[in-house]
Formats: C-alpha cells, sequence, structure tokens
C-alpha cells in the first residue's frame, strides 16, 4: 500500500456525502429565518449576526475535520473526551449562572457550553471504547466501562443542574449500546419503566394504554416466558405503586411533578411557554401567516423562544407545511446517519448511531414540547435553535461523520 | 445459508428497520399533533390568539364646543392628563413617588402604599389633571406608568351663565343645563381602535387593525348674548347684596324672536368646581322655579280688559282709599287712592281697581287670556327641568279667585313665562316661544339643526299692546317704575311686590320684588325681568329690582345711565359719568364690530383690511374713554387667518380672542393648558387645505 497525499484530488474520491450536508444546511437556513423574524428589532437583530457568525466558525470547523486524515479523530478522542469532562469541572467551579443553571464559561465576550462539548466528547469515548479490541457491551465488563464512562459527565451535569442534558446523555448511552448489541430487552425494559411512572402519575387512562402497548411490545420480543411475565408484572405494579409514592412525597416536590406534567394548569411558570407556543403553532394553520407576520412571534409571547421554542417560528409563519418540511430534513439527516452507520466500520458506526440517537432525541423532546406533547424539558432543537456552542458542536460531529465518509469513500477506492 | 457472517448482516440490517420505524413513529405522532392543532383545531387556537394579542383602545371624541350668538366661545375642551400605575409593571415607584409628591394631593409615601396596597392592575393617582405638571413625567419611561391624555371640558367665562350651561362630570357626560339637556348631540361618539398588545403588555399600533375614528360632538349657536349675559350677571350680582336678597333672576328675550339673550340665577357657582355646591346654586330658578307674580301681573289683566274694551285708559274707577272689603276678605293698596283713572291705577299699581277690573271680565273669558299669554303651560323651552307653574281652572274659581288673579295672587309663574309674556306685549301682541339654541353644527361646521322663531299665537291685538305699550311707559316716567327710568331710552315695565307663603300664611317678612319691561318702547329689543327673592333692604321691586333693571338697560344700550333720579345706590359707572367702557370687538367680524361701535357713538379707524376679523383694537377693551373716541380696528382677513404662515400672532393674545378670531377663520382649534392667555401657538395643515391651530395656554 503507498502512501496516499492528505487531500487528494481525483474527483470520483474528494468522498463528500451531500446527502447528509443538504438537510443540515437546510435546517440550519430556516433556524437562521426563525431567529431572524423572532428577534428582529431596533436593538435585538444581533441574536440574528451572533448565530450567522456561529455557523461561519462552525462550517469552517466542520471543513477542517472533514479532511483530516484517517484515524486522526480516534487518535484525539482520549484527549476530547478528557477535556470535555475537564471543562465540565472548571464550569462548576467557575462558571456564570444563567436561567439558574452554572453552565456557561465565558471568555471575553464569548461564552461556551461545556455541556455541548461533553456530548460530543462522550460520542467519540463510547466509539473509541466499543470499537477498541476485546471489548463487547454484552458483557458485564463491556457494558459497565460503557455507563461509567456516561455517568462521570452526566453527573457533572447534573450537578449545574442541566437536568435536559443529562437525559440527552442517557439517551445517547442508550443509542450507542443498543447499536452496539447490547440486549434491546434490556435497554427496552430501562426505557420503559420511567414512561410508565409518568404515565401512571399523570392519569389511569393513559397508565393503562402505556401499559398494554408496552406489554405487547414485551411479549413481541419472543424472549422466555418468564422473563416476558417478570416484565408485564412489574409493568402492572407500577401503576400501583407509582401514585402510593406520590401520594407520601412534599407538597413542593408534588406541585414540581405535576407542573412538569401538565404545565397547562401553571399558566404564570414553565405552563405560560406552553401555552403561548401551542396558540402561535396552531394559530399558523396550513400555510402560516407569512414571514415576519406570525403575530405570536412579533408580538414577542413566547419566552426563550430563540433558544428552546424556535420550532414555534416556522410552524406559525409558515403553517403546518413550514413544520412538515422541517420534520422531514430531520427524517432525511437521521435515516441517512443510521444508513451510514450500518456501512462504517464499528469505530465511526457508533458515532453516526449515537448521534442519529442524539438528534433524534433532541428534535423529537424539543418538538414535543413545543406543540404540547411532551413535557418541558430544556433542551435545544439542533442546527435551529439560537445557541453557539450548540451550532459549533453540532456541525462538529457532522465533521466527524463526513470525515468518515470520505475516508470511507477513499478506502474502497484504494 | 445460515453462516455467521448472514447472521450478523441480518441482524444489522433488522438494527438498522428497528431504528427507522422508530423515527417513524416519533415523527407520525409529531405530525398527527401539527395537523390536530394547526389544522383541525386552527380556528380555535387563532382566535384565542387573537383575544390575547389584539387590544380595543377607545379613542374619545371632543365633546362640542358651545358659542354664543356672536360666535363666542363658552365651553370648549382642553387636553388634561390622567395619571395611572400598574402596581405589576411598576419599575421605580418610588422615583415617581418623589417626581409628583404633593403635586396631586398625595405625599410620596402615601402614593407608595396606595399603589401596594391595591390588586387591580390600575391605580389612579391622578385624573383630567393639568398638563403642565405632566411635563416634569415626559422623561419618566417606565412600562407601570399610564398616561392617558384626555380632553377635559373648560368654561371659559367660569361662573357667567353656569345654571345656562351646566356642567360635565369626570367622564365628559353633561349633567346639569345645556350640557345635560343636549348632551346626547355634544357628547359625540366614541371611536375605537384596535392595537397589538405584545407580549410585555405593550401595546403597538398596527396599520392592518381597523380604526374608527371618535366622532366629535355636534357644536351649538346659543341665543345667548355672552357679554350681555356678563353686563346682566354683574347688575344682579351688585343689586342682590344691595337688597340682601337671598337670590336674584334675570331673563331678556328678544320680544321678536323668542330668542334668550340672557339668563342668570344669583348665586351662581364655577362650572369647573361644581362639587359641593347646594341645588339651589345648581338650579336656573328662572325656568325650574316659580314664584307668586303679584303686579307685575297688572299688564296681564290690563291686556284682556283692553282687548275686551271692558274699560279704557282713561275711564276712572273708585280707589276705595286704599281698603276694599268685601264679604271674607279685604284688598289694600300700598297707597290709599281715590277716584282715578285706569291709566293712573296701572301707573301707581292700584290691587283695587285692578282686581274690580278683573271681575268685570266672566271666568273662562279672563282665564282665556292668561292661558295665551302661557300661564299655566310649559313655554317648552330647549332647557331641562322646566315647571309649569300653577293657574286655577275656571271651574275652581271662587268668588274670590278672580280678584286675586287680577293682581297677581292665587297664581304661580316662572320668571321666564313672565318675560315671555311681556315679549308678546313688546312684540305687537303676538306670543313667541323661547329658545336657547339657535343653531347646531357638526365638527366640519355643517349645520345639522336650527331653529327658527316659533310664533305661539297671537294674543292680543296690535292696536291693544300698543296702548298697553304707553300705559307701561307711563309707570317708568311717572309711575312706581321711576327707579329704572334710563336717559334717553324709554322703557316700558311695571314693578311688582309679592307676600310669599310661608307655611300656608302670606309672609310679612319675606317678599318677591320684581321688574319686568322691555326697551326701547317704539322698536322693543329686549324683555326683560328682574326678581329678586326675599330682599331685606326694602322689598318693593320699584325700589330694589327696578335699579338693577335700569342698570342693565343702560349698559346694554351703551347710553349713560341718568343721574337725575334719586337714587340711594352707587352706580359703577357713575364715577366715570362722562366716559363710557369700550367694547372689546376682537375676534369678532368686522361688519359686526362696525355696528357694535357705530350704535355706541364710536367713531372708526381701519387698519390692514376692511373686511375680515378683528385682530387688535385700540384702546383696549373695557378701558375708558370719552364717547364718540375713535377706535381703531386692526383686521386681518378670514383666509388669512386659515393660513399656517399668516401674520396672526396670537401669543399674548386673551385666550377668548384668540379663539373667536380662530373660529371665524374657520381653523380647527385645539386648546392645551387651561389657561386665560395664549403662551403659543402651533399650526398644521390639513389635507384638504384647511388649518388645524394648537394653542398652548399657561
Amino acid at each position: 500500500m503507498k502512501q496516499k497525499p492528505l487531500f487528494i484530488d481525483d474527483p470520483k474520491v474528494v468522498a463528500f456525502d451531500w446527502v447528509l450536508f443538504i438537510p443540515v444546511l437546510l435546517l440550519i437556513a430556516v433556524g437562521l429565518v426563525s431567529i431572524y423574524s423572532s428577534t428582529a428589532d431596533a436593538n435585538a437583530s444581533s441574536y440574528f449576526y451572533r448565530q450567522l457568525s456561529a455557523v461561519g466558525l462552525g462550517l469552517v470547523v466542520m471543513t477542517i475535520i472533514v479532511f483530516l486524515p484517517k484515524n486522526f479523530v480516534s487518535n484525539a478522542t482520549p484527549y476530547i473526551y478528557g477535556i470535555s469532562v475537564l471543562l465540565l469541572v472548571i464550569v462548576l467551579l467557575f462558571g456564570t449562572v444563567i436561567y439558574g443553571t452554572k453552565g456557561w464559561l465565558r471568555i471575553g465576550s464569548f461564552s461556551l457550553q461545556p455541556a455541548e462539548l461533553a456530548k460530543f466528547g462522550l460520542l467519540l469515548g463510547l466509539a473509541k471504547y466499543i470499537s477498541s479490541k476485546g471489548v463487547d457491551v454484552r458483557n458485564i465488563r463491556g457494558s459497565g466501562i460503557s455507563i461509567l464512562l456516561s455517568i462521570i459527565p452526566a453527573l457533572l451535569i447534573y450537578l449545574q443542574p442541566d437536568h435536559g442534558t443529562v437525559t440527552v446523555i442517557i439517551a445517547i448511552l442508550g443509542g450507542v449500546l443498543y447499536w452496539a448489541g447490547f440486549n434491546p430487552f434490556i435497554l427496552f425494559f430501562i426505557v420503559v419503566i420511567p414512561v410508565l411512572i409518568l404515565l401512571a402519575l399523570k392519569g389511569f387512562v393513559f397508565y393503562v394504554v402505556g401499559a398494554v402497548v408496552f406489554s405487547g411490545l414485551a411479549i413481541l420480543f419472543k424472549r422466555k416466558i418468564v422473563l416476558t411475565l417478570i416484565a408485564i408484572g412489574i409493568f402492572v405494579s407500577i401503576g400501583f405503586i407509582a401514585p402510593i409514592v406520590y401520594g407520601n412525597l412534599q407538597d413542593h416536590q408534588k406541585s414540581r411533578i405535576e407542573t412538569f406534567l401538565n404545565p397547562g394548569n401553571d399558566p404564570r411558570g414553565t405552563g405560560y411557554n406552553v401555552i403561548q407556543s401551542k396558540m402561535a403553532v396552531g394559530s399558523g394553520g396550513l400555510t402560516g401567516k407569512g414571514f415576519m407576520q406570525g403575530t405570536q412571534t412579533q408580538l414577542r409571547y413566547i419566552p426563550m423562544q430563540r433558544t428552546d421554542f424556535i420550532y414555534s417560528v416556522p410552524t406559525e409563519e409558515f403553517g403546518f407545511l413550514g413544520g412538515a418540511f422541517v420534520l422531514l430534513l430531520f427524517s432525511v439527516l437521521l435515516v441517512r446517519l443510521v444508513s451510514l452507520a450500518s456501512m462504517f466500520d464499528k469505530f465511526s458506526s457508533v458515532i453516526a448511531a449515537g448521534t442519529a440517537m442524539m438528534f433524534l432525541y433532541h428534535c423529537i423532546i424539543n418538538i414535543g414540547m413545543v406543540i404540547g406533547l411532551i413535557p418541558v424539558m430544556g433542551i435545544p432543537l439542533p442546527f435551529m435553535s439560537y445557541g453557539g456552542s450548540s451550532m459549533l458542536i453540532n456541525l462538529a460531529v457532522i465533521g466527524i461523520i463526513l470525515n468518515s465518509y470520505r475516508n470511507h469513500k477513499i478506502k474502497r477506492n484504494v | 445459508m445460515n453462516t455467521p457472517e448472514n447472521e450478523i448482516r441480518q441482524k444489522k440490517f433488522w438494527k438498522f428497520w428497528l431504528v427507522l420505524i422508530t423515527v417513524n413513529i416519533g415523527m407520525a405522532i409529531i405530525i398527527w399533533r401539527l395537523i390536530d392543532i394547526q389544522v383541525i383545531s386552527n380556528e380555535e387556537y387563532k382566535s384565542k390568539a387573537k383575544r390575547q394579542h389584539e387590544s380595543k383602545v377607545n379613542l374619545t371624541p371632543e365633546r362640542g364646543i358651545i358659542y354664543d350668538r356672536n360666535g363666542k366661545v363658552i365651553a370648549s375642551n382642553f387636553e388634561s392628563v390622567s395619571i395611572a400605575i400598574d402596581p405589576r409593571h411598576i419599575q421605580d415607584l418610588r422615583g415617581f413617588a418623589k417626581a409628583v409628591e404633593h403635586d396631586y394631593g398625595y405625599s410620596a409615601s402615601e402614593i407608595i402604599s396606595k399603589v401596594k396596597a391595591s390588586k387591580k392592575s390600575f391605580v389612579w393617582i391622578t385624573r383630567r389633571a393639568d398638563p403642565t405638571k405632566f411635563d416634569k413625567l415626559v422623561g419618566f419611561s417606565d412600562k407601570g406608568l399610564i398616561l392617558i391624555r384626555e380632553p377635559r371640558r373648560i368654561y371659559h367665562y367660569d361662573n357667567i351663565a353656569s345654571q345656562l350651561i351646566g356642567f360635565t362630570d369626570v367622564d365628559n357626560h353633561g349633567l346639569s343645563g345645556l350640557e345635560l339637556k343636549w348632551d346626547s348631540l355634544l357628547k359625540g361618539r366614541d371611536g375605537y381602535m384596535i392595537m397589538n398588545r405584545d407580549g410585555a403588555g405593550r401595546l403597538r399600533p398596527a396599520a392592518d387593525l381597523p380604526l374608527i375614528p371618535a366622532f366629535d360632538g355636534y357644536s351649538m349657536n346659543l341665543t345667548i348674548d355672552i357679554d350681555l349675559q356678563r353686563i346682566v350677571e354683574h347688575e344682579l350680582k351688585t343689586g342682590v347684596d344691595i337688597a340682601g336678597a337671598e337670590s336674584g333672576t334675570v331673563v331678556a328675550i328678544h320680544p321678536k324672536t323668542g330668542e334668550i339673550i340672557a339668563i342668570a340665577s344669583y348665586p351662581s357657582y364655577d362650572p369647573h368646581k361644581p362639587g359641593g355646591m347646594s341645588s339651589a346654586f345648581l338650579r336656573m330658578r328662572a325656568i325650574t322655579d316659580t314664584y307668586e307674580p303679584g303686579s307685575t301681573f297688572k299688564l296681564i289683566t290690563a291686556a284682556a280688559a283692553l282687548e275686551e274694551n271692558i274699560i279704557k285708559e282713561t275711564d276712572t274707577l273708585d280707589g276705595h282709599l286704599g281698603t276694599l272689603t268685601m264679604r271674607s276678605y279685604v284688598i289694600r293698596d300700598v297707597k290709599p287712592l281715590g277716584r282715578i283713572s285706569f291709566r293712573q291705577a296701572m301707573e301707581y299699581s292700584s290691587n283695587i281697581i285692578l282686581s274690580t277690573v278683573a271681575n268685570m271680565m266672566s271666568d273662562n273669558n279672563f282665564y282665556k287670556y292668561l292661558r295665551d299669554f302661557g300661564f299655566g303651560i310649559k313655554t317648552d323651552v330647549d332647557f331641562p327641568g322646566e315647571v309649569t307653574g300653577k293657574l286655577p281652572k275656571p271651574k275652581n274659581f271662587t268668588s274670590s279667585t278672580k280678584r286675586y288673579l287680577g293682581f297677581g295672587y292665587g297664581l304661580s309663574v316662572t320668571p321666564l313665562q313672565m318675560a315671555n309674556a311681556y315679549g308678546a306685549v313688546a312684540n305687537g301682541g303676538t306670543l313667541m316661544k323661547p329658545y336657547l339654541v339657535s343653531s347646531v353644527f357638526d365638527s366640519e361646521g355643517r349645520e345639522i339643526y336650527s331653529q327658527n322663531p316659533v310664533i305661539v299665537r297671537r294674543v292680543i291685538s296690535e292696536e291693544t299692546a300698543a296702548r298697553l305699550t304707553d300705559i307701561l311707559k307711563g309707570v317708568v316716567s311717572r309711575g312706581t317704575g321711576k327707579a329704572a327710568r334710563v336717559d334717553g331710552l324709554e322703557i316700558c315695565g311695571k314693578t311688582g311686590t309679592s307676600q310669599q307663603i310661608v307655611d300656608g300664611r302670606y309672609s310679612k317678612e319675606n317678599y318677591t320684588a320684581t321688574f319686568a319691561g322691555y326697551f326701547p318702547a317704539n322698536d322693543p329689543q329686549v324683555a326683560l325681568i328682574v326678581m329678586l327673592d326675599k330682599p331685606r333692604t326694602s322689598i318693593y321691586g320699584g325700589a330694589m329690582a327696578a335699579p338693577i333693571f335700569r342698570g342693565i338697560a343702560s349698559k346694554w344700550t351703551g347710553a349713560n345711565p341718568t343721574t337725575a333720579i334719586a337714587n340711594k345706590f352707587v352706580d359703577s359707572t357713575k364715577t366715570n359719568k362722562d366716559s363710557v367702557l369700550v367694547p372689546n370687538i376682537v375676534g369678532l367680524k368686522s361688519e359686526l364690530a362696525e355696528n357694535l361701535l357705530k350704535n355706541r357713538g364710536f367713531g372708526l379707524t381701519y387698519s390692514g383690511n376692511s373686511q375680515g376679523i378683528v385682530l387688535a383694537q385700540n384702546p383696549k377693551a373695557h378701558s375708558r374713554t370719552i364717547n364718540g373716541k375713535i377706535v381703531d380696528m386692526t383686521i386681518v382677513a378670514t383666509d388669512t387667518v386659515q393660513s399656517p404662515d399668516a401674520i396672526v400672532v396670537l401669543k399674548g393674545m386673551p385666550l377668548r380672542s384668540a379663539l373667536a378670531i380662530l373660529n371665524a377663520g374657520g381653523v380647527k382649534t385645539k386648546i392645551v393648558g387651561n389657561g386665560n392667555i395664549v403662551t403659543d401657538q402651533k399650526w398644521s395643515r390639513n389635507s384638504d387645505g384647511s388649518s388645524n391651530c394648537i394653542i398652548y395656554s399657561k
């Protein structure tokens, strides 16, 4: 095998995955338009320009990563993971508090959100570990170390506290483990239990429907009958235990759970956002009110609209068509990530699958929150929400996948 | 083929599809939800959003302006400021409280506790305040501070004609007088504007949202001459004070048209501060109160008797030397009289002879004349609260009713009815309907209503009226009405002194002193009644009411009051008997000013144009000058008033004059501030070429 130059001019080998990149670019464009619309004002349009520069910087970083040589990312992974954890420690010591979360490091006029970098570091770290020789997540050691790798950043983020991102870490771990061959029945079981507890607290009907669906799914796994029955037994017992435990909670704990589950009952707190974003989305109609014409957006009814509630902008101003277009872009992106994951070598495959899981989780939770399907959790919508750290990291992740794609193609062409 | 490699490939395949299915289920749930709220429930969310972000803002119309017969503004509006605090949004409450401390009657700590104690979103600090105080709040930007600019009523002549004009409440609703009677026309119609309210609660205008402009109230011209009204009120006040009377009333009617030129009750009140006034001050007594007319009513008896040929002026009748004893009652005269002519009986106001004459007529016939002169019926004047008075019907007449009615007892009348009856005689026997509002016009000046003189009926023949005029002339020149005499002016009049009924008996202390008449005798321009309630200095109409009549009449005509008649009253003009007051002609149309000055014997010169509006005068108004002195009028053409860059400098001019000029020039005017002198002016031009002018007055 002869030495390959770093940059290859052969057009067949300048492998760039447009199918992955175009939806990303379009999502960024929709995001910028939405940020412009939701902040355009005599003195607030600077949000748009700040985001625009974050996009520019992100694209530069992404391009650099795309053209990195094979194994560079893999080799750098321990350092990236280490730095990301270190920054999480530093932010706990010296961070700036915004909205009650000590999650920002201020350097000059820039502020960095280490939790975003931690997701990136974790993705790489897990991929690096799982793809190493002799590691198998199906055994205790393999899964144990994977979980440990995740718990370190999760715990540090929990201390900020940023519960939303903690759930993202868990989701990434789950996605990676699943993709790496971890027992899906156990994963299924772990995911279902918290969901069922929430449904049991939300209402009896919700619980019954959830329990029936999940029990049916448990049967579909075709495991040993005993295991299946134990799983179903636990599902049933949750329906009895959860309300009893809830009944013994302190009042203020109860009210927190209550607000989390039914934000509409608290129109002055978190519920206000949901009521307002639902109103914006609902009043958008089929084709929307037009760019810069969305009354709820233009009159600034939705607090934090440019960050966590950005999805209400395209849905109000471009209606159902605008909202569905965003979903289509995410779908293309996700499907492409999963199909790339099936194609790549193990390291890249785990990254792509973990990224898909991360974006899917962000997308479902964020949009579900905006349209009032899911309780409010402060996590942004990838590529669209205002926020430089998130944009930078997401584009870096895309860069790594494009790098993998490129190296994958080069390998095949050799 | 179940090789290990195949197994792995199959596993990968399933893993891939499981992920895809999960993605699709998630997306499907979101799409279903989007369809649910965006397409199916779209209308519901739309109306919810609309209700939230659209806010209706009321636009207050400008209340109609009340002008006198010469176009002088009596009541108009100026911009006031109401201040409120939204306790939920106020940021610098302490700073605000300090800034306005004591301006509105509260100390800083009182304001703070007032705002903090309120659970509402709106706490009034003051309503309709003077906008000059508000200047210091201009730079005070706090979203919890709410400033509302609203028009407030201003009465340019304060107490003058206050009962007539009435007043409005804080919401600009008419509460009394003409403001009440014509409220529906004056108040206009509220408009509204839909504005966007943003998430922070601020209102933002939006061009595509509906705006229904407020419809300004109609303005009106009164029949009142405000200058004469001022004279009347001044004389009335002086007379009431001298007589020590409880109150006094004057009505002046143009006999040929029924226009009420002046109508006043004293004491009056300040319409800007009507609160706390007793209703006695607020009532327009000339219309809402009745009295027993007494001797002034003898004119009516005489009219009936002359018209029916029951008696002639020269017929002699027995005065019974002051006491006529009937079976159950006695009629007395103040002064014992023997056998005298009917004319003399009128001049000396003999109760006995007039009662005898009244008794010579049949019940129905006599009653018909009283009814025809308008007694016992409403005049239907355009003013709220008019009363009918009491006139006994013939079927209820007793043997004494006619005898008493003959000299004005046994019935009650309003001063307006009495003035109007005298007006009928002055008008050659034709009774006119009295009225106060001559025309109503919209804010563009288009007339929407006008009142023409209305003839009620002919009561007596012209010849009889002329004979009565002759008799009344005698009353003033020779009889009881001498105190009303004015040199160079032939006045017809009749005195009246009537006992008031207290606890069902005629009182020996409480009297009503009246003087009713008209002038000039040959061509009457005014029918006037002066009535004093419970005079103490003297009870007689001839002594108490007639001098007031004389004072009004003499100033009215601009002639010198005679000093030849012995009277113990010091007239305000007496010390300057050779000088006359220069009238205020600023703001009048030039031809009107010309007539006014010529009628009063002034000479004229013109500066500027010869047609237009008087901008300035020399000598100044209300200064004294020798009769015949030349008055120079600076006249500005009407169309130049219209122009924003016109030479019309209003600064320093009395507000009233400035308003009159602008009004005559057809300029839409707004007043800011409530002073009396114009401090600044600001012009703007409308698209149709007309102009707006804002006058600042502090």
